[in-house]
């Protein structure tokens, strides 16, 4: 793309600075180009409602703290009448004690002429506290203005002495509330990963997992900012401005309610706003969430994005995205921030305007059962000024609420997903005892696992309409070891998908020591299993964590002796720290056989009495099988295992052998039995016929 | 409650660390990377022209306001706009009728105020919308900027900086950053105007109130810059606790086939739970310390104001009493009279909101700057593997293979860059253009080692690669990646469909093209064997076709390059024997001309190929044609002799 500069806009490369390459928006057209060539790849979640309900949902977060949020509350509330207090107490200090203190040493009142009718002319006397200040010096004494001194030193002392408490309740209420918000937040996200380990495979496969990651991280963190500082921060300020809003009423009712009428326009143009910015706010969440879910996908597959020369590919792919997430920012941005101009501003409006009708009020002498004074206008303009600051710092929270609004809706998008169907009415459960066997339990009655695998007519399609299995039957014994052999799309990898309950069958059943499936508990019967499968995932950890994932409480020792019987102990000597060497889930370092063989001896410490083991040595040389083969008849020995693999070497002893067909099994019996058969096993092993 | 609190402390700490040594090196990198940023905001800079012309005008509405209210309430109501003959005001006469002196003054300074508010309103709204504008487009620029740099890392670079880590740069960090900007032009401006306005004011009216508000605002502002510095480590510890958050997330979810069947449920829900408890505890921690600074600028502000008070009126008081001292300390006139003291107190508010607001620009600073900390680690990383490319000359071209040919002279590979601890070599060998090379060797012996240092994945620790018979460094990326087609041993698909994976090999590749390649891959059959055909959707990493079908797919990706050097890295190993033989011939008969590097567990698949390797711990131990290797080399005769009977 040639460097362009469009008005106002810059696209395409940057210069390079210190040997960085500077990278410009990709444009309108770089947008265009990109989404003409790329399939569209959000997921949809539905459509966001936009419901105030879920930031109410994140209030129920609080939890345990909600007793301390109650103490925070009266705090504010307490800060509320401090705040008032010292702001009635200071207004009418110069025209209550000051002025006529002046006047009392000089003995000549310029206004009203004596102490009384200074207090009758003085406008300021409609404001609260104002008569008590003035009263509270004896204006007839010898020398009143003493006691005015005094009366000054004492109110700022006063003053002093309030705002020390204000001090401290404000550096309570911010320990406090951030105590609170973020506790509420680390229970909102443990909620959340709790769920996450509830969903079904099938979720996993669909969503970009930066996107899941990004709800955890930037979703929940735009809810931090209202949690930790806004909900108090507006409290206080609807509360200042309601105070000072029934202040305005009881003095005079008319012109309270043309303010009144003018802050309602107000909230009416930013509800308006609101309403559009949310929105925009949820478009940007969902573009950040996005553009995360591409950086995820490239950055952990860099190194195929590397070998077929992709980054300048991806990098327009994540420039088309932020490219759509900078204008959804701007709008957002924009919607939210132009409340506040109007906001702040409609307050000056309504001071002026207040102050108009008043004067025209008085001039025209109406008489609406109401007196109007210039005094009340100008407690009017006092109480407007005390207003402005938490309308302004309302308009300001918006933005933080309606961001959080768009967050919180994004969070509950994914924990209200469907969870695999519910545990509830599973009457079985697999334990395991402390003689280290398994049993099953219902309740009442226990007996040991088995191993028993049975299947009756079992039907399952991922998609429907596309059926993957048809009509499997089949049985193992305790102990046996049954092999499947098929083409890959055959169906051999779904059917230990069923088993392990990673998906749930259409029709037909499945027994596990004639229990049905479906009547044991989905999370404790997997515990009865284990998993090896040919794509080895490691956690990011030391050797031993990754070995311990199979069995928790495993000893060092025990992992030790796991991975000597996978063959994986001499590789692992070899790291720099042995088997505390700290591996990271996408570390270029261990090789893929290696990694089996890690998962190997994770299975190998876990030690359940059904084994599954999908492709589990496809990865590892032949004479390091070899090696490993005595162990893993160690760890077979009198367990039903299921055996998937394309070496039919490796099959070869099996129990029974299952060749598996478009979904359905077309021949089974022992490798003799097979043989003799002629059919498509004795192909495959005399090489006659092809796997495919 | 304590003990838990300072367990807590140690634990986040602990996990977070954030070191002197760290800190020192945040201090260079600043340096350096102070004109990237500078670089991403210099497009919008007509933005920033316009915007502080808007600052102007608005401040000058802002303060006009106020103003215009005093002189309403003045002249208006208080009736100094409308004299009586002996001179006193003339506040609004009841009933006295529109027409009346002082109503003009309330026409004139209310329609002002309200023309005012109009005029800001227009002004402010065209500001946010600048900066609206301004701030995104810059963040855009910086992250499509550490996007690149992101991708640019080599494999020994990428250690630094896993993914999970990346993630958060882009969006977590940038958003902070972005906030800051927001808010630093949104606010800082135009409150830094109004703060030296209303110190201007103060001063003029008052050089005396002056002195007093100056050292209380800079022992506040002390006091504040005192917690950020306290804080600053704090911030970039949260910025990292977020990152392990972010991790526990990927790896459940890339994991979640293991999680679930080994019923790890609880136990990644205790290493997330340990994960968030840091995080939360260095949010608390740095967010708390940060809101404190706001109790203390309205503290300090207010005691400001009382003092102003509590001079004001005790110099009013005085100096009408006629006190002897206070007379000296002022020429006998009072430091300012009541109407001044009114006004000194609302400038004070106006800059107690400023202040406020400028303490909230601070703790918006605190997360900005430790996010920027983190990118700048980043953006000033030296990427180890870098293209130099030699000049253009007769008989090379930078840009493209001058032959299949590869040689390596004295070649030693160590992944902790240790000769010592050698991954593979030292090794030496030259394979002519169009040879097919098999290697085999044990779990871990450097196979994979091996082939990628000739697309340089990797660079060799010592020695030289050749391909052409000029060293892999001399060529651009462009020739290396285009002219070598690989197929990893861990192979991925991504988000798409099965034509869009398979044209990363071959731009624009026709569908005839795509067909010709799957059909080399022996992928044809089961591709057509979809509803969708070509447009079947591939998920992240190719999960939603099975292994077998996944690697197909990657040898097709690789094959549609017609590359001059093949690698294929086990990628096989989840086919059955016979479809491999196949793809192993088609190779053969398709690709002439192409030197194929094939890593293979099985004899069967190697058994063809020109020459073979057998490697074991690094080292070349057999080197040859099958023939050959049967005969003197012991560890293939191992391999050969297992296979053939079989494993049990």
């Amino acid at each position: 793309m040639e460097n362009y500069s469009n008005g106002f806009t810059a696209a395409g490369k940057g210069p390079i600075v210190n040997d960085v390459q500077i990278e410009y928006s990709c444009g309108k057209e770089g947008y265009q180009e990109v989404t003409a060539t790329y399939s569209k790849r959000r997921q949809g979640y539905g459509k966001p409602k936009h419901s105030w309900k879920s930031l109410l949902r994140v209030m129920s977060y609080l939890g345990p703290d909600k007793w301390l949020f109650v103490l925070v509350t009266f705090i504010t509330v307490g800060m509320i009448f401090i705040n008032l207090f010292s702001a009635f107490l200071a207004a009418p200090l110069v025209d209550a004690v000051l002025q006529p203190a002046v006047y009392s040493i000089s003995g000549n009142w310029l206004i009203g002429g004596s102490a009384q009718g200074y207090y009758a002319a003085s406008l300021s006397h409609q404001l609260p506290l104002y008569g008590w200040l003035f009263n509270l010096i004896d204006w007839n004494a010898a020398a009143p203005w003493e006691q005015a001194f005094a009366l000054t030193g004492i109110i700022i002392g006063c003053m002093m002495v309030v705002y020390v408490i204000g001090f401290l309740l404000s550096t309570a209420q911010v320990y406090l509330m951030t105590r609170i918000g973020s506790s509420s937040l680390m229970r909102l996200r443990n909620d959340m990963f709790d769920k996450l380990q509830k969903l079904p495979l099938r979720y996993f496969d669909q969503t970009p997992h930066g996107d899941t990651m990004s709800r955890f991280t930037n979703d929940v963190d735009a809810l931090a900012q209202l949690f930790n500082t806004g909900i108090m921060e507006i409290f206080t300020s609807v509360i200042m401005v309601v105070g000072v809003l029934i202040f305005t009423f009881l003095v005079n009712w008319f012109l309270a309610l043309i303010v009144c009428i003018m802050e309602l326009i107000a909230a009416v143009i930013v509800s308006i706003n609101v309403h559009r910015s949310v929105g925009a706010f949820s478009e940007t969440q969902v573009s950040m969430g996005e553009f995360n879910g591409i950086a995820e996908e490239v950055l952990s597959g860099l190194k195929v994005v590397k070998c077929f020369n992709k980054e300048e590919d991806m990098a327009k792919l994540f420039k088309s995205i932020d490219y759509v997430h900078t204008l959804h920012n701007r709008r957002s941005v924009f919607l939210s921030s132009c409340n506040i101009p109007i906001v702040n501003n409609i307050n000056n409006m309504a001071t002026a305007i207040t102050v108009m009708i008043g004067a025209v009020l008085i001039v025209t002498g109406a008489d609406w059962g109401f007196s109007v004074t210039a005094g009340t206008l100008l407690s009017y303009v006092v109480f407007m000024r005390m207003l402005a600051r938490p309308i302004n710092s309302i308009s300001n929270l918006l933005t933080a609420i309606q961001a959080s609004l768009a967050g919180a809706e994004r969070i509950f998008q994914m924990v209200d997903q469907p969870q695999e169907p519910s545990l509830q009415e599973a009457k079985w459960r697999s334990y395991k005892a402390d003689d280290g066997k398994f049993y099953w339990t219902n309740g009442t009655e226990q007996k040991p696992v088995r191993g028993e695998v049975e299947m009756n007519h079992v039907c399952f399609s991922y998609l429907p309409g596309q059926k993957i299995l048809d009509d499997i039957t089949m049985y193992a014994h305790p102990g046996q070891k049954i092999a499947l052999v098929g083409s890959t799309g055959a169906g051999k990898t779904t059917i230990t998908n069923l088993l392990t309950r990673f998906y749930d069958i259409d029709s037909g059943e499945i027994l596990i020591d004639g229990i049905n499936l479906k009547d044991i508990d989905r999370v404790s019967m997997r515990r009865s299993m284990t998993l090896v499968l040919q794509d080895t995932h490691l956690f990011s950890g030391t050797i031993y964590d990754n070995i311990r994932f199979g069995h928790l409480k495993a000893t060092d020792a025990e992992c030790e002796e796991a991975a000597k019987i996978a063959c994986a102990d001499s590789f692992i000597r070899k790291l720099k720290n042995g088997y505390n060497t700290f591996i990271d889930a996408h570390n270029a370092s261990l090789s893929q056989g290696q990694r089996q063989l890690l998962s190997i001896a994770r299975c190998a410490v876990s030690n359940p009495p059904i084994l599954i083991l999908d492709e589990a040595t496809s990865s590892i040389d032949t004479r390091t099988e070899r090696l490993i083969s005595k162990g893993m008849e160690n760890i077979m020995k009198g367990k039903t295992t299921f055996v998937i693999a394309h070496r039919l070497s490796t099959i070869r002893y099996a129990d029974c052998i299952m060749v598996m067909d478009h979904g359905r099994i077309i021949e089974r019996g022992n490798h003799e039995q097979l043989l003799a058969l002629k059919g498509r096993y004795y192909e495959l092993w005399t090489g006659k016929a092809e796997l495919d | 409650m304590r003990e838990k609190t300072k367990a807590l402390r140690r634990r986040a700490y602990e996990a977070l660390s954030y070191s002197k040594e760290d800190a020192a090196v945040d201090k260079q990198d600043r340096k350096k990377t102070l004109p990237i940023y500078l670089a991403c905001l210099k497009p919008s800079w007509k933005y920033i022209v316009i915007f502080l012309f808007i600052i102007l005008v608005d401040v000058a509405l802002e303060i006009m306001i106020p103003f215009m209210s005093g002189l309403l309430i003045r002249y208006g109501i208080e009736g100094y706009g409308a004299l009586t003959p002996s001179g006193a005001p003339q506040p609004l006469i009841v009933g006295g009728g529109l027409d009346q002196p002082a109503m003009a003054s309330v026409w004139l300074y209310g329609g002002i105020m309200v023309a005012c508010a109009f005029c800001a309103i227009f002004f402010q709204t065209v500001g946010m919308k600048m900066v609206a504008i301004l701030s995104s487009d810059f963040v855009e620029r910086l992250r499509n900027t550490i996007f690149g740099k992101a991708e640019e890392l080599s494999f020994s670079n990428i250690a630094k900086f896993p993914v999970s880590k990346l993630t958060t740069m882009l969006s977590n960090d940038c958003n902070n950053i972005r906030f800051f900007v927001l808010m630093f032009i949104r606010m800082g401006a135009k409150q830094g105007f109004m703060i030296l306005f209303c110190f201007a004011f103060i001063f003029s009216l008052n050089w005396f109130i002056g002195v007093i508000t100056v050292p209380l605002t800079i022992l506040s502002f002390a006091i504040i810059m005192l917690i950020i510095k306290k804080t600053r480590p704090e911030f970039i510890m949260t910025q990292t606790a977020i990152d392990y958050v972010n991790r526990e997330v990927e790896e459940d979810t890339d994991g979640v086939r293991e999680v679930k069947a080994f019923c790890r449920e609880g136990h990644m829900d205790e290493k997330f739970a340990e994960a968030n408890e840091n995080l939360t505890y260095v949010t608390y921690s740095s967010v708390s310390k940060m809101g404190l600074s706001s109790a203390i600028t309205t503290f300090s502000i207010n005691v400001t104001i009382g003092l102003i008070q509590l001079l004001g009126g005790f110099s009013m008081i005085n100096t009408a009493n006629g006190n002897e001292l206070w007379q000296l300390f002022n020429n006998g006139n009072p430091l300012f009279d009541a109407g001044e003291l009114s006004m000194l107190t609302s400038f004070a508010a106006l800059l107690t909101l400023a202040f406020s607001y400028m303490t909230m620009l601070f703790q918006y600073y605190g997360r900005a700057e430790a996010s920027k900390e983190r990118i700048d680690r980043l953006l000033s990383e030296k990427i180890d593997i870098l293209y130099n490319p030699k000049e253009r000359e007769e008989g090379f071209d930078p840009d493209s293979l001058s032959s299949g040919e590869v040689e390596f002279d004295n070649v030693l590979f160590s992944y902790v860059g240790d000769p010592k601890k050698p991954a593979l070599g030292p090794i030496s060998f030259k394979i002519a253009e169009g040879t097919t090379v098999g290697i085999v060797g044990g779990t871990g012996s450097g196979k994979s080692s091996l082939v990628n240092l000739i697309p340089r994945l990797f660079d060799p620790t010592e020695g030289t690669v050749k391909v052409g018979g000029h060293d892999v460094k001399d060529y651009s990326l462009k020739a290396l990646r285009n002219d070598i087609g690989v197929v990893l041993q861990n192979n991925l698909l991504f988000t798409g469909t099965i034509r869009s994976n398979i044209q990363w090999g071959k731009k624009g590749a026709s569908d005839a093209e795509i067909y010709e390649a799957l059909d080399v891959a022996q992928a044809s059959d089961f591709v057509n064997s979809f509803a969708d055909k070509l447009s079947t959707p591939v998920t992240q990493g190719g999960r939603s076709v099975s292994g077998g079908q996944k690697q197909r797919l990657c040898i097709a990706r690789a094959v549609i390059k017609k590359p001059k050097i093949l690698i294929l890295d086990d990628s096989t190993s989840a086919c059955d024997t016979d479809t491999s033989a196949r793809i192993h011939s088609q190779l053969r008969n398709k690709l002439k001309g192409t030197t194929v590097f094939l890593i293979a567990q099985r004899i069967d698949s190697v058994k063809d190929c020109d020459i073979i390797f057998v490697l074991d711990n690094g080292a070349l131990v057999g080197k040859g044609t099958h023939e050959e290797l049967i005969k003197n080399c012991k560890i293939y005769q191992e391999i050969e002799e297992i296979q053939r009977k079989g494993v049990d």
